[in-house]
């Protein structure tokens, strides 16, 4: 299964969007 | 465990930047202030200036958030000034998950994206009505029930 390399910053994740031409998927989480 | 299926760490690497928050960490702060944040899981679609252009709250599985996942990207879409792209992605909802809790409102959204790309009120028309057909029960038929006759 691919792993989901996520960004831990959402202006970082901005940025590289921006640079890819892509939305966010910002998942706000709670460890089980 | 959604997250572990193939096809949805497929689509989310292929079509997103994903970024993921635990609201149990110090540095979530600030992103929890901003977003106004209150319960998880909670998913925000964001344009690359940070603003919010869809959400949803909740577990879902696979099926349903691949679903909503493409659903909220169509509609992120549209409202970006994209329609073209919007419609073809919301054509992807229908096709692939035309029995998913979201598929009404991508039925919906699909008429409006077509009319916002053609400004041919026959695709709005002509989108609303299939929306009748394969969805008359659905919330999203009542949100146009207004050009129904009495």
């Amino acid at each position: 299964v691919p792993e989901i390399n996520w960004v831990l910053d959402v202006d970082e994740a901005c940025q590289r969007a921006e640079h890819e031409r892509k939305l966010v998927l910002l998942d706000f989480f709670s460890p089980a | 465990v959604t997250y572990s299926e193939r096809e949805v760490a497929a689509t989310i690497t292929a079509r997103f930047v994903p970024c993921q928050v635990n609201v149990q960490t110090e540095a979530a702060k600030a992103p929890i202030q901003r977003y106004h944040q209150a319960w998880t899981p909670d998913i925000r679609l964001l344009a690359t200036n940070g603003s919010e252009l869809y959400a949803w709250q909740g577990y879902l599985p696979p099926f349903e958030f691949l679903a909503q996942l493409l659903a909220g990207e169509g509609n992120a879409r549209l409202r970006l000034c994209e329609p073209t792209r919007a419609a073809a992605i919301h054509e992807e909802v229908l096709l692939r998950f035309p029995i998913s809790a979201v598929a009404p409102e991508s039925q919906y959204f699909l008429a409006v994206a077509r009319y916002r790309a053609s400004h041919d009120a026959q695709d709005l028309i002509g989108g609303w009505q299939r929306l009748q057909s394969r969805y008359p029960n659905s919330i999203w038929r009542q949100k146009q029930a207004f050009i129904e006759p009495e």
